[in-house]
């Protein structure tokens, strides 16, 4: 039997401010301090609350809890908070496969990815390609987009450094 | 022959709302290893959430990029 609906996991700034995120098993609910804590770029804070909850809601014993975690990652797309407004320009590396029969000569190029640098993980960079305009949370949010991994990143240069 | 674990890029759509890279293996004849690729000839590449190939027909060389590979081990 699973538990997992009733979770509920309260994510707070700290403990005399109000709830930003509320997480009750597979749902959850966005309060208002969240769309200005992304108009203050603070996604990284944002994720270490929604972390210490559940880790928090693990210490207490909860059978379900890998089922909640589980979850985390999916909620940074789910609220679709926007790291920068910067447009950039990703130089990386791309795998490649060939249909002839010897060694090609010349190996594969760089690709050049430019967007809008959505969200930051450990091993990789998410780069939204198309946006949209959300009247719902007042904010853009990626559509389409890339996740690159970071070792594989030659360069990111903002369209504003190019010369 | 070799066994390369990495990991691909991986396209976001409104049908893939992807969260994680897509973890990769491929197996083949080591053909080449330079500062940005191991080439490997004659490979056989699956995705390991499904195992799946990839691509569908069998190519003859594949470059996987030094900054991809998670694991590069000896097989018989």
């Amino acid at each position: 039997m699973s538990h997992q609906a009733a979770v509920t996991v309260v994510v707070t700034l700290n403990q005399t401010q109000k709830p930003i995120l509320v997480l009750r098993g597979a749902k959850f609910e966005k309060l208002g301090m969240m769309r200005e804590m992304t108009r203050q770029k603070r996604v990284d804070t944002v994720f270490r609350q929604i972390v210490t909850a559940l880790t928090t809601a693990a210490s207490s014993g909860q059978e379900t809890l890998p089922g909640v975690l589980k979850w985390t990652p999916n909620l940074c797309y789910s609220i679709d908070i926007m790291v920068s407004r910067d447009i950039v320009m990703i130089t990386w590396q791309d795998a490649a496969f060939s249909f002839e029969k010897s060694l090609p000569a010349t190996f594969p190029e760089p690709r050049k990815t430019f967007g809008v640098i959505a969200h930051e993980a450990e091993d990789y960079i998410f780069i939204a390609t198309n946006l949209y305009q959300s009247s719902q949370i007042n904010d853009v949010v990626p559509v389409d987009g890339m996740l690159i991994p970071r070792d594989a990143i030659k360069e990111v240069k903002k369209m504003s450094e190019l010369s | 022959m070799v066994r390369v674990s990495w990991n691909d890029a991986v396209l976001y759509g409104p049908k893939n709302k992807a969260t994680e890279l897509t973890r990769m293996e491929t197996v083949g004849v080591l053909e080449k290893n330079t500062e940005d690729f191991i080439v490997i000839r004659s490979p056989k590449t699956t995705r390991k959430k499904d195992d799946s190939s990839h691509p569908n027909k069998l190519p003859d060389f594949y470059f996987i990029p030094s900054g991809m590979i998670q694991n590069v081990e000896v097989v018989l």
